[in-house]
């Protein structure tokens, strides 16, 4: 059965991204990047909210995404995507599909019938969705060493309480800290 | 000098709430030592309520567990310092109302000799924190998610940017993280 995993980078107090989508809090070093190409290019299919793929497709096709992190331009451009939204006609991006409607049972599909493990990237609105339902199998979550006022909580809108296990812990020199959490069964 | 410490419990998606924590021995034993390493506590009226509606309670009947009654018997010796423009007098052992404004308070009692100075009031961690009063935070993250609460950092301007000391992984999942501040524009 395929792996669920959210990969996210917060603030210390929990937002994944600022208010207006911002994400200009967050500054990653060459560690943290070289971890971040890791899994751009494993065989990970990457899973994206409308938003999240709105804000990469403009970014990691251009040159200046090659020129500043080629590695994981690359693994981004490369790897097989889905992206979830009822709103959006068709996507743009290289190796990218949509799926509109009924997203939960497409993902508990995927998982039930391919090998294949999945990351969802960003998208606060689909964790909350995949982690309410039970699918999600892992949590890796790098905390940046900086705390802003208003923002977007990654479990937003969370209806139960969700209770995790930390697995792992890893320090990066830059002080950002990448912590592994797996669901406690319910 | 003496250093101003900030301590606080937070979910991973960054709200205070003093009831959703893992209270085990190891955390009760955890806040103990940083309670002896103390001179001083300073307390907002909300949270100076919570704990003297509790605490003096089990210095008169102990619970029978070792790291609780040893807290109660610590917080109890330890000197108070209560903000609060609405409370006339505090009532419990060694706590005493400020006269004056939290700025004036903390700067002087920093010059005194003594232990170091803790607070762990959400609201005046943001006070502290808005004077660069606050020499060390202390976050303790719990491995659970609420969805909603109170968020810590609520009012603050900005960003903050923090510089990660160390972190201290408890048995129960929850890792406290160690930070110092470098330069904030709040």
């Amino acid at each position: 059965m395929g792996k669920l995993s959210v990969f996210n980078f917060t603030t210390l107090n929990g937002f994944y991204k600022g208010p207006n989508e911002d994400i200009s809090w967050h500054e990653h070093g060459g560690e943290e990047s070289e971890y971040a190409a890791e899994g751009a290019n494993s065989e990970s299919t990457l899973l994206l909210g409308r938003i999240t793929y709105q804000m990469m497709v403009a970014y990691w096709p251009t040159a200046l995404a090659y020129q500043n992190m080629p590695d994981v331009a690359k693994g981004m451009n490369n790897s097989e995507k889905i992206v979830f939204s009822r709103t959006l006609k068709e996507v743009k991006w290289k190796n990218t599909r949509l799926i509109k409607n009924n997203i939960v049972e497409a993902v508990k599909k995927l998982k039930e019938t391919s090998e294949t493990s999945m990351t969802i990237l960003g998208s606060g609105s689909i964790i909350t969705q995949f982690a309410e339902a039970n699918l999600i199998d892992e949590y890796q979550i790098m905390v940046d060493p900086v705390a802003i006022g208003k923002g977007t909580p990654m479990f937003k809108n969370m209806r139960d309480k969700l209770s995790l296990k930390l697995e792992n812990v890893r320090t990066f020199k830059s002080g950002v800290l990448l912590l592994l959490y797996k669901p406690l069964k319910k | 000098m003496r250093k101003q410490i900030a301590a606080i419990n937070m979910t991973l998606d960054g709200f205070c709430d003093h009831t959703a924590g893992i209270a085990d021995n190891e955390l009760h034993q955890h806040y103990n030592d940083l309670l002896s390493s103390a001179g001083a506590i300073l307390f907002g009226r909300i949270t100076y309520q919570l704990m003297e509606s509790y605490w003096p309670i089990v210095v008169k009947k102990p619970t029978g567990n070792k790291p609780i009654d040893e807290f109660a018997v610590t917080i109890e010796g330890i000197s108070k310092i209560v903000f609060s423009r609405t409370l006339k007098n505090v009532g419990w052992k060694n706590a005493k109302l400020a006269k004056r404004g939290i700025e004036e308070e903390v700067f002087d009692l920093k010059q005194q000799a003594g232990k170091d100075i803790l607070v762990g009031s959400p609201s005046l961690i943001v006070a502290l924190m808005k004077l660069n009063l606050i020499d060390e935070y202390q976050f303790c993250i719990q491995p659970i998610v609420l969805g909603s609460g109170l968020p810590l950092f609520k009012n603050i301007n900005g960003k903050i940017m923090l510089k990660l000391l160390k972190t201290k992984t408890l048995n129960s999942g929850s890792i406290i993280l160690y930070y110092e501040p470098t330069k904030n524009d709040c």
